[in-house]
């Protein structure tokens, strides 16, 4: 195979030899071009795979450059390179389909070797998919003129079949099918109504009319398909269950205004369900008021386009689902840890480029064996799956959760810095540690440890962030579990309470109602709570209204009690709250917690106590009371 | 005047029968709209006449066509006109699914190979009556 051609544009590029020579390592022909003029007279020659230009040339900018370089060829590729990014600018070149938008220079030359090499790639798949359409089309022209195929039915009917083959190969969207084939469509057939039922991840409706036609005959011609539909499939659906699509786009035809005259009878139709590998996916009806609108070619054809269209829609399915499964745990429905790890290049390659922070936490579900080795396997996989829908509503959208190893689940938080992501982090120790799981027989609790690290002056790229986050973990676990460590940059790693890290967040009215247990603890509850310490310490934080009050405006109590207290003066602290609930009228509420003081504990001071957080479990108990109550 | 009585038709008349209808309606049905198709339409039909005839879903359909093999096997268990009037029914459910799908379009496809098949199974039947 030869090589492929790679076209540096300005003297940036062209000048930097490291560039050069990189490129030649890797196999490439290298081509340069001092301005943009050169450089299309050198691709009117050669065919260039990649071109690599600046933002600004002398004679023109990158993106005219651009446009000329894809009138000419819209295989070749472009990366363009700016010494002054902008989001913007990137934007503006992405959307005019630039391959990529990079800073300049360039971070790590081998990632943008990695860049440059797949854009090479797609530039020859392209090339080749080129040549074999252009075959297909010599052999389709052969068909077309010979004797046997100069009805100008039979060439409609093969432009169908040829549309749905494409759309076969092409792996596109639903919809996308759809609009190809029903181009074609009125062509064929004498309808005025088109109604396409399919069985997706949800049951889509697409109703097409070909002019305005009366609401009652598009009624009928709905309810029609959709009696012939549960027939076939067994499967009845109510409208509310269908997502339904109405299209009047079709193109007009001298039929289309005696549609609208002929009523609101359903005179005519020809209907097929759509059958695709044994299964029922779905049902294509024609409809027509005029009587006697189809024959029986009709029906053969319009079974064939069923078939074709029924196969090409399952393709699209399959092609989704095996995508979905190729990067998704199955247990979770996380995204898988390779997927993960593409996606984590992606988000290093993209911070990097923007200077936008990253972060990553690493979660470790904490003494998980004992759930499996004590309650089973179905319980501890009913734990994994809903630790990851808590991990998954408790993040944003941009955010990623992956399944990164048996009881391990990473999370990569984009324009995150590492206090908002020890914040994050933090939440999430708290509401894994309020949370308790129901499986079949069992009510499980179970804690998480968390290393979170930062992509930062030294943590350069992924994997040393994945290392350090590695490594807060471990310090995490060795801490004693149900603690968060993050790698702080030339510190090392800390405990995120160290850092007094805290969260300043609105609380809705409605999570002032802590779930809160009343009953006093007896010695032996006290003990499984606490452990055997004697000593606890009563910790706080302030609400007013929904604020969480800034630390230092209000008094934080700590108290040393006996066990022999512990239980009265927990008691007092339900009734005091209680009493609190009926007193809504007080300005401050004051979320506390008691805990074991000990040397270690005792330096986690301010801990916040997240009122979100669910039910009384582990060893640490949430209380509110009333501020000023006690003393 | 020597009284007729009823006679049941032996069942292998019956199946050979309607083997052949069966047979007959697949060929011209799955010319029009494919074997795939006509497939779940046959299923659909067995499907909706064995609430009445459950010894029906021992019809097996495929994409190539129909066989009875199975029913002639337990319909022995059968009054034999009780496997033919389940056979009738199928052939109707099967003629008014295919009217649902397209009216009258592949029904007259269909309909003079229906009358042959009809008479012939008059003229049995007749044989079977004393």
């Amino acid at each position: 195979m030869n090589p492929a051609t790679v076209l540096l544009v300005g003297d940036h590029l062209t000048q930097e030899t490291s560039l050069v020579d990189a490129l030649r390592r890797e196999g490439f022909e290298v081509l340069t071009a001092p301005t943009a003029q050169v450089a299309l007279s050198q691709l009117e020659r050669v065919p260039v795979a990649v071109v690599l230009a600046a933002e600004h040339l002398p004679d023109m900018d990158g993106l005219t450059l651009w446009r000329e370089i894809a009138r000419r060829s819209l295989d070749t590729r472009l990366i363009m390179f700016s010494s002054n990014p902008t989001e913007e600018s990137a934007r503006q070149a992405l959307l005019a389909g630039v391959y990529d938008y990079l800073a300049w220079p360039v971070p790590d030359m081998a990632e943008l070797m990695g860049l440059i090499n797949r854009a090479a790639q797609e530039f020859a798949l392209l090339q080749r998919n080129r040549e074999l359409l252009q075959q297909v089309q010599a052999q389709t022209v052969q068909q077309e003129t010979s004797p046997l195929m100069t009805d100008e039915r039979q060439r409609i009917e093969l432009n169908i079949l040829r549309a749905i083959s494409a759309e076969l190969s092409a792996l596109r969207d639903v919809p996308h099918i759809l609009r190809a084939v029903i181009s074609h469509l009125s062509r064929l057939f004498n309808y005025a109504l088109l109604v396409i039922l399919v069985e997706d991840s949800e049951v889509q409706m697409f109703v097409f009319s070909r002019g305005q036609l009366d609401p009652a005959f598009v009624e009928a011609g709905i309810e029609h398909l959709l009696t012939l539909h549960s027939m076939f499939s067994g499967h009845p659906y109510t409208r509310d269950e269908l997502k339904i699509h109405y299209t009047e786009e079709l193109p007009h035809s001298p039929f289309n205004s005696c549609f609208a005259e002929a009523g609101s009878e359903l005179r005519s139709h020809i209907t097929f369900p759509l059958v695709a590998g044994g299964e029922t996916i779905g049902c294509i009806s024609l409809a027509s008021p005029v009587e006697g609108a189809f024959s029986a070619l009709d029906v053969q054809v319009f079974s064939l386009i069923a078939y074709q269209l029924a196969s090409a829609i399952r393709n699209v399915q399959l092609f989704r689902r095996t995508q979905e499964m190729a990067i998704t745990d199955p247990l979770t429905g996380l995204y898988n840890r390779r997927h993960f790890q593409e996606l984590l290049d992606h988000e290093c390659f993209r911070a990097h480029r923007y200077g936008h922070s990253l972060s990553l936490a690493i979660v470790d579900l904490d003494h998980f064996k004992e759930v499996n080795d004590t309650l089973g396997h179905p319980a501890g996989d009913m734990v994994l799956q809903q630790t990851s829908q808590l991990l998954r509503q408790s993040v944003r959208q941009v955010d990623v959760v992956a399944r990164y190893g048996g009881d391990e689940f990473a999370l990569l938080l984009p324009d995150t810095n590492l206090e908002q992501a020890a914040v994050l982090a933090e939440r999430l120790r708290l509401a894994m540690q309020g949370r308790s799981f129901v499986t079949s027989q069992h009510k499980v609790n179970v804690t998480i440890s968390v290393g979170v690290a930062a992509l930062g002056e030294d943590v350069p790229d992924k994997e040393t962030l994945i290392q350090r986050a590695d490594e807060a973990l471990l310090v995490a676990k060795r801490q004693g579990r149900n603690l968060v460590c993050l790698y702080v940059p030339q510190a090392g790693v800390m405990e995120a309470q160290q850092l007094g890290l805290r969260e300043r967040r609105r609380f809705p009215r409605a999570a002032v109602h802590l779930p809160l247990r009343y009953a006093p603890l007896s010695q032996e509850e006290m003990e499984a709570l606490l452990g055997t310490s004697r000593n606890l310490s009563v910790e706080g934080v302030a609400f007013e209204g929904e604020e969480v009050l800034p630390p230092g405006s209000f008094a934080l109590l700590d108290l040393t009690l006996s066990v022999g207290e512990e239980e009265e003066q927990i008691r007092t602290l339900a009734q005091i709250v209680w009493s609190k609930q009926e007193s809504p009228d007080r300005p401050a509420i004051m979320g506390a917690r008691l805990i074991p003081l000990s040397s270690e504990t005792r330096q986690r001071n301010a801990r916040l106590v997240d009122r979100s957080g669910e039910g009384v479990n582990g060893d640490i108990e949430s209380y509110s009371y009333d501020n000023g109550s006690i003393g | 005047m020597a009284k007729r009585t009823r006679k049941e038709i032996p069942l292998q008349y019956v199946i050979a029968v309607y083997a052949d209808l069966l047979d007959e309606i697949w060929q011209r049905v799955a010319d029009l709209i494919g074997g795939i198709t006509l497939q779940v339409l046959m299923n659909t039909a067995v499907r909706r006449v064995s609430a009445a005839y459950p010894f029906i879903t021992a019809i097996t359909v495929t994409v190539d066509g129909v066989s009875l093999d199975k029913l002639e096997e337990i319909g022995r268990d059968q009054p034999s006109h009780q496997v033919k009037e389940a056979l009738q029914n199928l052939i109707t459910e099967l003629f008014s699914i295919l009217a649902a799908m397209s009216g009258d379009v592949i029904i007259r496809e269909l309909a003079p190979k229906v009358r042959e098949a009809e008479t012939r199974l008059c003229q049995i039947t007749e044989n079977g009556e004393q």
